[in-house]
Formats: C-alpha cells, sequence, structure tokens
C-alpha cells in the first residue's frame, strides 16, 4: 500500500516538473499544427489525388512497412525523443534542485524510492504517449470527415492500429526507463541525454555501418522491428519481432540493475 | 539519561580524484540526551553535516556506529525515518509548487492528511502564504518551509543543519523561538549552526567538532563555566594606580584594555571594591568576566590555524 502511495506521489511530482509539462504542450502544439496541415493540404483536389498517402485517408494512419509509411509512424520519432528528455530530467533535475536529499529524508528504502519513481516514470509515460497518439491521430479527423475518407477501415485495421499504438507507447516505456537509470547512474539530466545520444547517433549508426553483421544488436534497429512488427525494409539481416522485442528488454535489465545498485549503495553527499 | 542519538568512532573518508583520502569526520563519539535543544558546533568543514548525513544514512561510514532513537542506522533507518524531522543544508522544495502542495504532496508519502499541512505551515507563520508559488520564497521563507516540513511527522527528533542559514535578524529570532519552543515540547532538536550567540540563547548542551573530532561536549552554562577564569573586570580612571593598590594587597592584576583583570572569584567583589575605595579610588564598573560561547569556540577551533 505504502508502495503504490509512493509511486502516485512520483507521478505527481513527474508531472509537476516544467519540462514534462512544457514537452506535453509542445506535443499538443505539433499535433494541432500537424491537423491544421492536414486539413489545409486536403482542400486541393488536384494535390489531395496524388498524395495517396495523405491522413484524409484514414487507412493511411497505420499501414504495414511495405504498404508505405503510416501517418502515426513519425510520431512515434518525437515521442521517444520526448520521453528519453522527460526521463532523464525527471531524475536529473532531482539531483539538481537538491530535492532527491529531501525525499531520502522522508523515504528510508532507496530501492523502494528508485523502483517507484522508475516504475512512476514508465506508466507515466506510456499512458501519456497513447493518449497523445490518439491526439495526434484525432488532430487529422477535421481533413478525414470534411475531405477525405475511411474507406478500408475495417475491424482489422483497427486493431493494427490500437496495436501499432500499444507498441509505440511500449517503446517509449522502455527508453523512459532507460533514460532514468542512465540519468540515475549520472545523476545529470544533460549527461544522460549526451550519453544517449551519442550512443544512438553516433556509436550504433558507427557500427552499423562498419559491421553490418553487428545491425542487428542495435537498438535502433531493433526498435525499427518492433515498432511495425515485421522485418526491417532492406535489412540484411532476419530478425522476428519478438526477438527484437527481447532484445530491448534484455539490454535493458543490465542498465536498470547497474542504476539502482548504484543509487542503493553511493553516497548523497552533496545536496 | 536516555540518548536518542549515539555516535561511537564515527568516521567518514572521501577519495579525492587523484586517490588521496580526505577524513570527513575523524573518531567522533557523541551521545545527544532526550529532550531540549542541542547544539552541534564546529567551523566550516569540521563534519557537521557529514555526521548528519551519516546519521540520516545519506552517507554510509567508513568505519563506526550511529544509533538514532536507539535503533542503528542506517540498518534500522526504515524505523527511524518516519520519527525524526530533518533539514540537510539548503531545504529543496519544488519552485514551482505553493508550500502547501509542497507539503502534501511530501505528507502523502507517510499518509499525513491536509489538515497536518496547514498546522506546521501556521506553526512556522507562513499560513497566509501556503498557496503561494515556492519560488516567490525569500530565503528565509524556504529556511521555515523546510521546518514546516520536517515538523509535518510530528517527529520526536528533529535534525536541522544550519535552519538560520540566509535568515535576517528578525528570521532568526523566529526560528529561534520556535527551536526553543520544540525543545520545550519535549522533542529533542539538534542543531548544527555557526551562529553562536543564537545557539548560546536556546541550547541547553552544546558540543564543539573540529576537524571531525569531538573537542567539547556539556551543558552550555557548564561548559562556559569550566571555561572561565574566575576572574572580576573592574573598570577605574587611573588603571596604574588602581592595579598598584590590589597588587600590595597581594592580588594578582593586569591591564585588559580600559579594564583591570583582578584574578578573584565574584563572590570576592566586596574585597576589591572596599581595597579601592581605602585608597580612595571608585570604581566605574565591576563585573565577572564571562566567556562566551563564541569565545571559547573560537579558543577551540582556531588554535591550529594561529599555529600556522
Amino acid at each position: 500500500m505504502k508502495f503504490f502511495r509512493l509511486i502516485f506521489v512520483e507521478m505527481r511530482r513527474a508531472l509537476h516538473r516544467r519540462l514534462v509539462r512544457w514537452m506535453i504542450f509542445i506535443a499538443l502544439v505539433g499535433c494541432a499544427g500537424v491537423g491544421l496541415i492536414a486539413f489545409l493540404t486536403s482542400r486541393n483536389p488536384v494535390k489531395f489525388a496524388h498524395d495517396t498517402g495523405h491522413p484524409a485517408r484514414m487507412v493511411n494512419w497505420w499501414v504495414s512497412r511495405n504498404g508505405g509509411e503510416s501517418f502515426l509512424t513519425p510520431a512515434a520519432l518525437f515521442l521517444v525523443v520526448g520521453a528519453v528528455i522527460c526521463g532523464a530530467s525527471v531524475v536529473g533535475a532531482e539531483w539538481k534542485s537538491g530535492t532527491m536529499t529531501t525525499m531520502l529524508t522522508w523515504v528510508p528504502s532507496r530501492l523502494r524510492l528508485h523502483g517507484a519513481r522508475t516504475i512512476s516514470a514508465a506508466v507515466l509515460s506510456f499512458v501519456i504517449s497513447f493518449l497523445l497518439q490518439i491526439v495526434y491521430l484525432a488532430s487529422a479527423l477535421p481533413a478525414v470527415i470534411t475531405h477525405g475518407t475511411t474507406t478500408g477501415t475495417n475491424a482489422s485495421w483497427w486493431s493494427a492500429l490500437l496495436l501499432a499504438m500499444l507498441r509505440i507507447s511500449f517503446i517509449t516505456l522502455l527508453v523512459t526507463v532507460l533514460a532514468v537509470s542512465i540519468a540515475t547512474i549520472g545523476r545529470n539530466t544533460s549527461a544522460a541525454l549526451v550519453a544517449l545520444a551519442t550512443w544512438a547517433l553516433v556509436i550504433e549508426r558507427l557500427i552499423a555501418g562498419f559491421w553490418p553483421k553487428y545491425a542487428r544488436f542495435m537498438i535502433a534497429e531493433n526498435v525499427g522491428i518492433v515498432v511495425p512488427w515485421e522485418q526491417l525494409r532492406d535489412a540484411s539481416f532476419d530478425r522476428p519481432p519478438i526477438i527484437a522485442l527481447i532484445a530491448l528488454i534484455g539490454y535493458l535489465i543490465p542498465i536498470v540493475a547497474v542504476a539502482t545498485v548504484l543509487f542503493v549503495r553511493r553516497d548523497v553527499a552533496t545536496t | 539519561m536516555v540518548a536518542v542519538i549515539e555516535i561511537e568512532g564515527l568516521r567518514k573518508e572521501y577519495r579525492l580524484r587523484h586517490g588521496k583520502r580526505v577524513s570527513a569526520v575523524d573518531g567522533l563519539d557523541l551521545s545527544v540526551p532526550e529532550g531540549g535543544v542541542f547544539g552541534f558546533l564546529g567551523p566550516n568543514g569540521s563534519g557537521k553535516t557529514t555526521t548528519i548525513r551519516c546519521m540520516l544514512g545519506l552517507v554510509s561510514a567508513t568505519s563506526g556506529t550511529t544509533a538514532v532513537l536507539g535503533l542503528p542506522t542506517p540498518a534500522e533507518l526504515s524505523k527511524v525515518i518516519p520519527r525524526v524531522g530533518s533539514i540537510v543544508e539548503t531545504p529543496a522544495m519544488f519552485p514551482t509548487m505553493t508550500a502547501r502542495e509542497n507539503l502534501e504532496l511530501l505528507g502523502a508519502v507517510d499518509g499525513i492528511g491536509k489538515q497536518r499541512v496547514i498546522q506546521s505551515l501556521e506553526k512556522v507563520g507562513l499560513g497566509d502564504r501556503a498557496d503561494h508559488k515556492v519560488r516567490t520564497y525569500s530565503l528565509g521563507m524556504r529556511q521555515r518551509l523546510g521546518l514546516a516540513a520536517a515538523l509535518l511527522k510530528d517527529p520526536a527528533l528533529l535534525v536541522l543543519d544550519e535552519p538560520a542559514n540566509g535568515l535576517d535578524p528578525a528570521g532568526i529570532r523566529e526560528i529561534r523561538e520556535l527551536l526553543r519552543q520544540m525543545g520545550d515540547e519535549g522533542r529533542t532538536v539538534f542543531v548544527s549552526s555557526h551562529l553562536l550567540s543564537e545557539v548560546e540563547q536556546i541550547c541547553d548542551r552544546v558540543a564543539i567538532i573540529d576537524r571531525g573530532k569531538l573537542v567539547l561536549t556539556g551543558r552550555v552554562d557548564e561548559v562556559l563555566a569550566e571555561a572561565s577564569r574566575p576572574s572580576l573586570l573592574v573598570g577605574v580612571e587611573d588603571l596604574s594606580v588602581g592595579a598598584g593598590v590590589l597588587q600590595r594587597a597581594g592580588i594578582s592584576v593586569e591591564v585588559e584594555g580600559a579594564f583591570l583583570r583582578v584574578a578573584m572569584p565574584a563572590t570576592d567583589a566586596a574585597k576589591v571594591t572596599k581595597l579601592l575605595a581605602d585608597a580612595g579610588i571608585y570604581l566605574s564598573e565591576l563585573r565577572p568576566e564571562s566567556v562566551s560561547l563564541e569565545e571559547l569556540f573560537l579558543s577551540i577551533t582556531a588554535h591550529e590555524e594561529d599555529q600556522l
């Protein structure tokens, strides 16, 4: 009971972070902007007829990779980036502001505190990213209703869309936990962001470029398989989606374990 | 007397970047009895905050033991923390939240209700600013908010690290009265401070540490009485004539600024006045020489720097 109370407190603390609120606000503004662009571009019948992937055709909201790019896919990238920034900030800011010391004078078990913080960040990330996906898709509704079509949106399409949204939310959950863990190890938001960006944008790209046979082990490649739940297009390797998902979770476990051990054992010698 | 804080042989070493080890606390022994206000004094870097952090499980001791409220820490921290209210260095709260929201959130950890939050804020004089964002608070108000947070648990022991930091004289007086009130309520207030005149006014007992070691502890009045020399300060118009009169009577005298320091206890003041009056010398002032806590503190902790 006390642990659930702590998780709830941690959620409220995270939601009070100015950065988290700003990121949600920016995402909502982005959704509104995308919706407006979708509406305006759907008004020109000639252009609309040529744009077969336009979100005013509701079926384009989610299509298999081999059938083309989905309207939903770019949102996943922004959600992942936002989740990394917010996850790192939730922990990093606690160290920077000194509220970590305050919390530790209230919660004697560091394991419990770290566990509650990680779980709360994960749950919030999942829920917020799912809700933002709904807002993002809904932003295209005016275009669908006024100029578009719902043709092709049968029950199996709806379930595919829902599963894709859940997978994207799960990926944001995983990267949030990763960011929380790295920020816990570094006790710093910037350090966590730099470390994650360096890994994802530099080291993984170098490895994938110079040693393509190791590309299957890269986080980006595995995320790219899990989100559409199918093989990467033009990939030189064959990796079932479930293996890609297990690989992502497998990477996370040791990092979470290291972060937990360090959080429990290290001195809190400065405010 | 039951000890609420018991520290034995506490040692905390930190490793510097180049591998050299430095002791922040070096074999500290300390016993804090139950009830009243206990002043924990020491110059900057003497190990006060590290000692407090060790007691509260924020840093792990290199060696030695700490017990709080009769339970060893950090082993039994889960039983200790709910009964201890603390401020460690600057109390940190969410600046974008109001004082009430901050305390409600902290209180929610232990299932403390909103009524108790209001009571705590009112107790530290922040009742009318409860719904203002913490970022609009002055440093003094933030200190008081930290104190309100510490009081939220209705603690048996308050551990306060420099609670008067950054406060103006009026704020210091408020905190002083508040701490005294806490001590009189039967709680134990363990307060580290460098405001020695404040400590002297509110503390029942003190401990002075220097370079991580305990150098003196006891009741404030006893400590000061022990440190005071049994002497009188006598003000006369002509110091050399007055000194001559007393020296001829076999009394040890030395000139101390605008006074004569007479090596006699206060109970012999009448003898001094009679001797001087008989010689036609009239006193402008006569008082027993006392040592303030500040003088005592400086004499204990500044000696090594003096030698440098």
